[in-house]
Parts: C-alpha cells; structure tokens; sequence
C-alpha cells in the first residue's frame, strides 16, 4: 500500500486562516454541546436530584463500564426546532460498553419537558433503535418519561414512524435474539408503559419508579377510585403483584448495577459478535490537528480530499483503485484502528467515469465483505449538453444502484458540501448508511443556495417575460435573497442535525475516533442478509 | 555586690548557637574557649574559637553533657564564666552547681530557679498558687470513670483524655460533648493499655484553635526584670517550632500588657536572673495560660534581638557578671516585625523525619540590616542524627509583617542548600500561604495545611498531572490483563471518550488530610503516559498491583487499584522520589451524589477496613443524633461510627470482632417518620 504524501504547507497564511475559522467553529459546537449536556433548567434538576434520583448523564455514567467511550448520537437533536428549548430532544442516545458489551444506551431526560415525547424525541428514539437492530447492539432503556407531549400529539402518535414503532422495534429486536433491558428510573405512564412491558427482563426503582396505562388523575377521572401513584404502579406492586418488572431496586445505582448484570448474564451469540482486530496498527502519519487549516471557510473553494485520508486512515496508507481513472472520486481500501475499509471520497464534482468508478468499486468491497466509507463534499453531478448527451444520468444510477443494494456496512461523513443527487450516489441519509456523521462546515441541500434563486429566478422571469410583463432589478435581488437566505438557514450542519438528517455532528479531530469506534460497532452484524437476491452477478466492469 | 571581671567564656555548646555566643563575647573583648566532639572536630565553632578541646567523644552523654569533663576543661584553660547556649546542658540545676561548686560563672538563673522551672508539675503548682493562668486539667485522678466525669463537667468542654504515658495521637480522645466522656474514657483506656502498656489517663483543657505567645525576660542581680515584648512561636511541627515572629501580631495590647505584667511578676517571685522566655498558650478569646518558663537563651532570640536592637547575650555576661541592666522597660522600644524560619535537614513529605547527608554546595542569602542568618554550614558538612537537625536560621526584620514576610521570603529563596533535603521550601510555603499573611496562625496550622505546603513547593500541577496519569495507565492496564486482542480497539481505550467535549476530567486526590478536585485535560496527562513503565505484579479480581517508574522525573513507586462496588476505580498511589515519600488516593471525580448519600445518608457504610472493637446498640434500638454506634479499629486506631440522625437501627449487619470492609453496609437508621409512613402504605 502506498502512503500518501501531504502536500500542504503549514506555514502559509491561508492555513493560518482556515485554522482559525474552523477552531472558532469547534468552540462554538463543543460549547453549545456543553449547553445541552446541562439538560434541563436547574431547577428542574434541583426538583429531581431531592427525589435523590441520578441526573441522566450520571445515569449513563454509572451504567458504563469505567473508562468506556460513550459514542453519543446527534445531540443536536431538536437544536432550536420549537419555541421551547428541549435539550438534546430530550433524550440521550448513544453506544458504550456496558459489562464488556457494546450496548445502546436509550435515556430519558426527565429534567426536559418531564421527558415527554416530542416529534424529534420519538424520531431520534427510533433512530437509536435502528441503529441498535442494524448492528446487533443490546438495548438499555432509562425509562424516566411522562410519556406523549400531548400538545404534539397529531405529530407523533398515528403514523407509522411514531411513537408505536418503538414497541414494534422492542418486540422485533428481541425476537432477532438483541437484548432489551428496561429500566424504570421514573414515570412510564400510558403508551410509555410498554418500554418496560416489553422488554425482555425490566427493572424498577423504589420510590421514583412508576408504571401504569393511566395515572392516578385519569383514573379518577374514569372511575371515580382514589389511588396513590405508588399503589397504583409502584416498584413494590409490579415486582411483588402485577410482575411487570422482575428486579427491585432501592435506588438509581442499584438499578443500574442490576441492569449491567442483566448484559453480563446474555451469552446469546449475538450478544458477543463484536470484532477486534488483533494486528497493531500505526497512527496516521501526520497530526489529525492539520485538518482545521485544510478545511476551507467557503465551500466554493475545494480541498484534496487525499490531505483528509491522509489524516484518518491508519499509517496515512491508502491503496487507490483507478487513481488515473475517475480522478474526481477517490475510491481505495485502507485501515481504521485495523478494521479494513473501502473508501469514496469526493475530490471534485462527479462525471460519469468517477460515477461508474465508484460503483465498481462498491461492488468490490460487497464481494469482499470490507465495510465502505463516503467522504462527501459534492456538489453535484455534471451538468450540461455534453454529459447529458454521454448519458451521465445512466452512470449515476449505477452509482446510486450500488450504493443502496451494497450489503456491507457504510459509514457517511460529510466533510463539506452535500448537494443534489451527489447526496444520493454518496450514500446520504436516505440510503441507508449505518451511521452518518457531519463537520459542523458541512452544509446539506437539494441544491446551492445561489443556484436555486437563480433558477426560480430565471423560472419567475420567464413567465412574466410571457405575459409582457417586467421584473425590477432590485425586486428580483430581493426575491434572490430570500431564496438564498432560506437555504443558508436550511444547510446549515446543525439545521440537519437538529431534524436527524444525521447522526451527529462531530469535530473534525475526532474522525478518525469516531468512524474506528463505528466500525467496531458494524462489525457486529458485517453482512446484513437483506433478500438475498437470486440473480448475483460477478462484479461488472463499468 | 561589685561585678566580676569576665576575660574568657566555655562555650558548652556546638553548631550555630556557639558560633553566635563567640560573636557576642569577641566583641566584648572576651576570649571564647570551644569545646568538641570527635565528630566536631572540623566544625566551625572549633575553628572560630580562640581555644578549642576535644571531648573525646562521639555520644552526647560522653560529650557535650559531660558536666565533670566541661568543668574540667573550663578550670585548666582558666574560664571565668560558662555559656551553656540552647539545649544540651543549659537548664541542667546540676550543672549550674557544679559551676558554682568550681567557682565559675554559670551564665544562666540560679541552680533552684532552673530545678523549680524545669519540673512541670511544681511550676504548675507554683503558678497556680501565686494567681498565674495554667491550663485547666488534672493529672493522678482516681482512675473511674465518676471521677472523670466530675473533672470534665470542673474544665468544661472541648477537652482530651488522653495516655499519661501518651504520644502520637494515640490514646488520645478529644471529647466536645460531656456525653461523650464516657466512650472517650473506655476507648483511651483500650488504646492506651495496647500502645504503651500503662491505662493511666489524665484529662486536659482542649483548645481549638490556639497560639503558642511567648514573652522574652531579662533580670539582673539587683531585683530588676524587664521584658523584651512577645513572640508567635505557633507555626511548630512534631512539637518544634518552625517559624517564629516578633512581636506576636494582632494581640490586643491590654492583653500583651497582661501578659507582660505576670511574666515580670513570675520572675520577681523566683528571684530569676539573666535571660528567659516563658511560655503561654492563648485562646481565641485572648486567654493566655502558662506552659513553662525556658531558663535560658532560645533558639528565636534574634527576633527580639531585631525589634528592640538589644543583643541578649551580652545582656547575659553582663548579668552574670553582677551588672544592673543598663535600661529601665521604659527604655525600650519596639520596632518593625521580624520573622525566623529554622532551616532544618528533614524529609517535609515524611513526616518531617531528620535527612541526612553530606553538604556539597551551599551558598546563603546576603546578610543586612534586615536579614540575619545564624549557621555553622560548611561544605562537605556531614549532617547526621547525631546532633538537632536545625542547621541554620534566617531571621529578617520589616518596617510592617508584610515586609518582614516578603524580605524572609527573598532570603530564603536565595538560600541554596544541596546535598541534603531541607525544609527550606516548606518554610517558604508556610510564610506565603494565604493564611499565615492574614495571620490567622495557630499551633494547628501547619498541620491543617499540610498538604498545600508540601505540594505548593513541588509543582501540585505536575504532580497531579502525574498522579492522574498513573490512575489511568493503571486503568488502561487493568482492562488490558484479559483482553490482549482488543487492546487496539478504541473502545479498549478507558479514556471516557465524549463526543465534543472538552475532554477535561475531574478527579479527586486525596492526600493526607487534604482532598482536592482537579480538573485536567488529557493533553497534559498523555505526556507522561508514554514516560510511565508498569510492571504488573498480580491481578486478583477487582484489585490490581502494579510497580512503576517514570524515568525522567525518577519517580517510582506502586499503585493498588480497587473497584468499588458501584465497579468505579479507585486507585492507592505511594510514590518515592529524591524529594521524599508520600501516599495519595485518586478517583474519577463524579458530579452526581454519591451512592450512600442518597438515601439521606441513612444507611451506613464500614468507612474502611477494620475489625469492630465495640458495637452499641442492637437490632431495632432507638439512637440519637451523635450518639457513638460502633467502633472500628484499623491500623491501631480507633474510628467511631455515629449516628447522623436520630431513629431506629435497621439490619444491623456487623457483630464484634468481625473483620469489614470498606463500603460494606453495617446498619441503617430509620427515622420515626419513614417508620409512620411505611405503616400507612
């Protein structure tokens, strides 16, 4: 395999720049993230804490083994979404190790909003829990939730991706053989109910732990019965009555010492299938640290891709498939902490020879079963008579085709741009990628801004042009700014993450963490069996 | 009376304190005849003195308290007088007669004033008697506990019963509460009788906070006594002062006056004369109490010396002579503040044991008008255990304290001593810490603060840095035992990643009586995690052992790692180093409450490993709030358990003479209240 050799300088004024831009835009994230780590208002915590119940953070804390890393996802999530401000969407989500298992973590923060359910909460609730059925991961749900936010409820209850769906997942997940633990650190009133009810072994604190289809006030409501919530629903009524929960706990900890026990006794296959590459691998030959002074302040300037591989993959070795052909895509295998990948990396915008170049090359790694990594920054494919007329739609689609039928896991980060079709053809949320990071610089739209005011622009103009009519400069570049504005708004890296259009936006020093810390997690299910199709085919020379 | 005629003075003494009489007597005209040990012989008070004779040996009995050898000597060379100096045989009543015996001039009180002063008991009893404030407390009581009883209700409390034959803390037990007399009286006893063999206790007024005054005397033959102000001597470790001032600062002056008057009043009913320092303790609230007269010159003279311009040993020969005092108290004034630190070779780190060595390099601060340094250094000084390890004493003076401190502090930073550890950088610590410039000093102090003065000199940021590095080495290490082939894994890493965060981490170092939460970034720790080698002796479920080194800072040591039970690391550091030994204990630090806080700390947990030596109660008896439960013995201590609230003991989980461990529950208290409300539900 061969090193890539850096290119860039150091020294030079416009690295000094970049440096600074980007280091301002990773101390704006880290420190909203900080914000939202607070969670609730102190208050809140203060009401929760006398209870003597843990705060969520704490909670995870403790359930994780010591030391572990907690790969946490898209805590963002809600990010400036409502009139209320709901922290991390009110819930945290996230992959760690949990007596030696890689488990996922599902934690209500009750200091938000009650932990009730909003729109992103129930989306980023069944995002986890995608993710965990995807890569076999073992479930942990922190139930502490007064269930529904009734004000949204034509938001989250009917449809097929609401709030329903995450009981279908407990009951599909544990019939596939993947753990589901729940404990009950709070209220799990109504439909919240079914968390712990369905899962497999369930655990409830003394004191703090409720669960019942309808609380005390409905229940007067319906039938006129006076009841206590602890009579009702308590951790005493449903580990020595009811039998809804199997182990009782004086308090937080012990619940979640009983609920890594829980992990520790699952000897199930599936359970245990994470895997570990035994070689020692060296580090990337230059500092991760560099990548502030290649990423450009706009995303009209480019920058080589090969600097970024250079930076991520271990001892900076890339092996290039086609380096002469396609030269827009970068497409070769390398190593992350010893898990081989296959990576796609943009390096200018896509031509059919780029677009066919990948989809052999995904073919490739599907045979081979190596897990594919997208770098995106693309603004699109070609356009124009030329490529039209060589049929750059038709070599697209191969792309497109190849990346939504590849079996082996795939892993997105976009890096920078992430427009139109190039979003399609490079894996972007809607095919599928186990996990889909993004620097806070990346921006995600149908198109760019510019272009989008400049063809409704053109659209606008020709239909007055029709009727006769004129369109004063200074309306149309008012009407041009609005559309951009909106865009501007609408790409924006934490506009994306706020809806889960991504799992996460991340520093860009922690890339080469992050994706080694997911490909161990894909390791665990590395061959998803979707329908096995009749009619495989040798890989296609394109 | 006409005065005597001094021509030349035995100095029985060595070291710093001889060399300073020497200065004094040369100025006088007076020639200084030096006397040694064989150790002694190349010391600097044998080469400054005008005669010098070998005592022939290396043993202080044979030598330098050898009263028939000195007097010997003192009479062949044709001595008129004798300075005993500090120590050795300067409050010795049979020395100072066997000086008169030979006709020579004991340069000190008389032979009754020393023997009166020099046993406790009687001066007590003396002071006492003539309206003089000792401190309340009554020794030879009737061994019972009603008698103890009656005496703690006589003193009142905060007071200590503690070990006649007592010291080190043992046997010791400090009672706030008259309730509490009982317990202390039965625990004292125990310890007392397996520390020393000998159960005598005797009780004693316990003083919170409290100041080592004391008053510097001189009287003359002729029935005059005047006093050259106070001193603060509180700053005292392993019961030697360490650092003294003069005067003794934000004292009130009805108070100093008062203190001054039953100074001068003693020593009138004594009959003293010559040079002497009595002692007192005082309170918060200004109360002094008498501790003991010093029948001779101390080694904190200089200070006095600084703020009144009086040198007190030619004071001294004039005395001994037959002289009047020169001065009425009138005459004497007291100017600016000056503070001493004593340069001792001792192990701070170590319990501030005497260091040994050989001096290889020294060089000492300019000596002014300001700054004073009494010492006997040399290179090639071999320091030892033979003698006191005080080896040098850098006193400086200020128009305010402020001044004062800040020119002791210059001094001493320019006062470079190698080849054997000092307390030169303690002694620094001490006078720049915060509370000693408020002058919020007490005889506690240095042992309150112990460990920011050590760590204050030895860069605590470096150190911690250290510590924290180990803790997660050996955690790193501990995870990596069975998992050889994931030890590449990022997630094998224990390094509590955080997606965006600032990846700092909190961690809580305990050491000695402090306990410190620091914040560090990994970026710091990382350095040295690539410097530290880990041998790993075993491994035996949740504890792990391992030695290691870090080579560039030549540190060594072991680290135990435990887990708790909650499975959170914990981890015992001992740590050597050219700079001393010491122990820390390290843990993650957690924002969260902590387990057996949560439940309104009503259940108990064994606060560490131990035996139970006393269980008080039973299943399902009501305690009060305070009330002593249990007792556990560990390292030949006692720790009691009480009770934090009042209510009834639940599961009571320990019997005596079980052998617990730390965090394993004992009993829980269940409040009146919880009880009610259990019966309604």
């Amino acid at each position: 395999m061969a090193v890539i050799e850096s290119r860039i300088s150091t020294k030079n004024e416009s690295f000094t720049k970049r440096r600074e831009f980007n280091s301002a835009l990773i101390k704006d994230l880290k420190e909203r993230v900080k914000k939202i780590k607070e969670g609730g208002s102190p208050s809140a915590k203060e009401k929760h804490q006398k209870r003597h119940k843990l705060l969520v953070r704490d909670r995870i804390r403790h359930l994780l083994d010591e030391g572990s890393p907690f790969l946490e996802l898209s805590q963002l999530a809600g990010f400036e979404m409502y009139e209320e401000d709901i922290p991390a969407g009110g819930i945290v989500c996230g992959i760690g190790k949990v007596s030696e298992q890689l488990c996922m973590i599902v934690a209500n923060d009750a200091c938000v909003k009650g932990g009730t359910y909003f729109p992103i909460t129930v989306k980023k609730h069944l995002r986890a829990q995608t993710i965990a059925e995807e890569n076999y991961l073992p479930c942990i749900y922190l139930v502490d939730s007064g269930g529904g936010h009734l004000p949204s409820q034509d938001e989250i209850f009917a449809d097929r991706n609401h709030f329903g769906h995450i009981f279908f997942n407990e009951a599909r997940m544990s019939a596939k053989g993947i753990s589901q633990i729940a404990v009950v650190m709070g209220s799990c009133t109504a439909g919240g109910a079914y968390i712990p009810a369905m899962a497999d072994e369930s655990i409830i604190v003394e004191g703090t732990g409720t669960i019942f289809l309808g609380g005390p006030p409905l229940v007067k409501a319906a039938t006129g019965e006076e009841v206590t919530a602890d009579e009702l629903g308590g951790a005493r009524v449903h580990s020595e009555i009811s039998g809804v929960c199997d182990y009782f706990a004086n308090d937080d900890v012990e619940a979640l010492m009983l609920a890594r026990e829980s992990i520790k006794n699952n000897y199930s296959e599936k359970n245990l299938n994470t895997y570990y590459p035994e070689e020692c691998y060296k580090e990337p030959r230059y500092p991760i640290e560099e990548l502030y002074g290649i990423i450009p302040e706009q995303l009209t300037q480019s920058f080589p891709a090969r600097e970024v591989i250079a930076r991520v993959v271990d001892d900076s070795e890339l092996h290039e498939f086609k380096a002469e052909f396609g030269k827009t895509l970068i497409c070769g295998f390398a190593k992350i902490h010893g898990y081989p990948v296959g990576i796609l990396a943009n390096d200018g915008i896509l031509f059919s020879e780029s677009a066919v170049k990948g989809a052999h090359f995904i073919q490739l790694c599907n045979k081979r079963g190596i897990p594919l990594l997208f770098l995106q920054n693309i603004s699109g494919f070609m356009v124009g008579k030329k490529y039209e007329n060589e049929g750059i739609a038709k070599h697209g689609a191969k792309l497109v085709n190849a990346v939504a039928c590849a079996r082996v896991p795939k892993i997105t980060l976009l890096m920078g741009g992430s427009f139109g079709a190039g979003n399609y053809g490079m894996c972007g949320r809607g095919y599928d990628p186990r996990f889909l990071f993004a620097w806070p610089n990346a921006r995600v739209s149908i198109m760019g801004g510019q272009q989008a005011a400049n063809v409704l622009a053109q659209v606008k103009k020709d239909g007055m042009a029709i009727k006769g009519e004129q369109w004063p400069e200074p309306e149309e570049s008012a009407f041009k700014k609005n559309i951009t504005d909106q865009f501007d708004k609408q790409s924006h890296s934490y506009y994306a993450s706020a809806r889960l259009w991504d799992d996460g936006v991340i520093d860009p020093c922690d890339t080469r963490k992050v994706i080694a810390l997911s490909l161990a997690i894909c390791s665990r299910n590395p061959d998803e069996q979707v329908q096995k199709s009749s009619d495989e085919f040798a890989v296609f020379r394109m | 009376m006409t005065a005597k005629t001094i021509n030349k003075i035995l100095i029985a003494n060595r070291s710093e304190i001889a060399l300073r009489i020497m200065k004094t007597a040369h100025a006088m005209n007076i020639q200084c005849v030096a006397i040694y040990s064989n150790n002694d012989s190349n010391s600097l008070h044998v080469k400054e003195a005008d005669e010098a004779y070998p005592l022939n040996s290396d043993l202080a009995a044979e030598s330098y308290l050898n009263i028939n050898k000195i007097i010997d000597i003192a009479r062949t060379s044709g001595c008129d007088a004798i300075h005993p100096g500090y120590g050795f045989l300067a409050e010795n009543a049979s020395f100072a007669k066997a000086c008169e015996e030979a006709n020579i001039i004991f340069i000190g009180p008389s032979p009754s004033a020393i023997e009166l002063m020099g046993d406790k008991a009687r001066s007590k009893a003396f002071a006492k008697e003539k309206q003089i404030p000792v401190i309340p407390g009554e020794e030879h009581l009737e061994q019972n506990i009603g008698t103890f009883k009656k005496v703690a209700e006589e003193i009142g409390v905060p007071l200590l019963i503690k070990a006649s034959a007592g010291g080190g803390g043992k046997g010791m037990k400090l009672v706030r509460d008259l309730k509490e007399v009982e317990s202390a009286f039965n625990s004292a006893k125990r310890e007392a009788l397996s520390s020393f063999g000998d159960d005598t206790l005797l009780i004693e007024k316990y003083f919170n906070v409290a100041r080592h005054v004391e008053v510097q005397v001189l009287a003359d033959q002729h029935g005059n006594v005047v006093h050259l102000f106070d001193r603060d001597c509180s700053l005292q470790r392993r019961h030697q002062k360490v650092i003294e001032e003069a005067p003794a600062y934000g004292i009130s002056e009805k108070t100093r006056q008062a203190m001054f008057d039953s100074a001068i009043k003693l020593c009138k009913l004594i009959n003293y004369k010559g040079a002497g320092t009595l002692e007192f303790l005082m309170d918060e609230k200004e109360n002094f109490y008498l501790m003991e007269m010093n029948t001779r010159l101390q080694v904190e003279h200089a200070v006095s010396e600084q703020i009144t311009g009086i040198d007190l040993v030619r004071e001294q020969i004039l005395i001994a002579a037959g002289h009047k005092l020169s001065f009425t108290q009138k005459d004497i004034k007291q100017t600016g503040h000056s503070i001493e630190a004593r340069i001792y070779a001792e192990q701070c780190r170590n319990d501030f044991l005497p260091a040994s060595g050989v001096i290889t390099l020294f060089k000492l601060a300019t000596e002014d008008e300001m700054t004073r340094i009494d010492h006997a250094l040399q290179a090639n000084l071999e320091v030892g255990s033979l003698y006191d390890p005080m080896i040098a004493k850098v006193a400086c003076w200020g128009e305010t304290r402020e001044l004062a401190i800040n020119n002791l502090s210059s001094a001493l930073k320019h006062t470079q001593i190698l080849g054997v550890e000092t307390n030169r950088e303690f002694v620094d610590a001490c006078i720049q810490h915060e509370s000693f410039k408020n002058n919020e000093v007490s005889t506690r102090f240095i042992s309150s603060h112990l460990a920011e003065l050590i760590l204050n000199n030895f860069d605590k940021q470096t150190l911690f840095e250290i510590i924290a590095s180990l803790f997660e080495k050996a955690k790193q290490q501990y995870l990596w035992m069975d998992q050889e082939n994931r030890k590449h894994s990022p997630w094998y890493q224990s390094d509590d990643f955080r997606v965006n965060d600032f990846q700092d981490k909190g961690y809580r170092i305990s050491c000695e009586n402090s306990d410190e939460i620091s914040t560090l970034s990994p970026i710091n720790t990382q350095n040295y995690l690539s410097q530290i080698d880990f041998t790993v002796i075993r491994k035996e479920g949740n504890q792990f052992f391992a030695s290691w080194t870090l080579k560039a800072d030549s540190l060594y040591g072991i680290i135990q790692l435990n887990f708790t039970k909650n499975k959170r690391a914990i981890a015992e550091l001992e740590l050597s180093s050219s700079f001393g030994d010491f122990s820390f204990t390290i843990q993650n630090h957690e924002t969260g409450k902590r387990f057996n806080e949560q439940k309104g700390d009503s259940r108990y947990f064994a606060p560490l490993n131990g035996r139970v030596i006393a269980v008080n109660i039973s299943e399902g008896s009501s305690v009060e709030q305070g009330q002593e439960i249990a007792v556990i013995e560990a390292m030949k201590m006692e720790h009691p358990i009480k009770a934090k609230s009042s209510g009834n003991i639940k599961d009571l989980n320990i019997e005596i003479n079980q052998q617990i461990t730390a965090d394993q529950f004992i009993f829980e208290i269940v409040s009146g209240n919880e009880q009610m409300d259990k019966a309604d539900a």
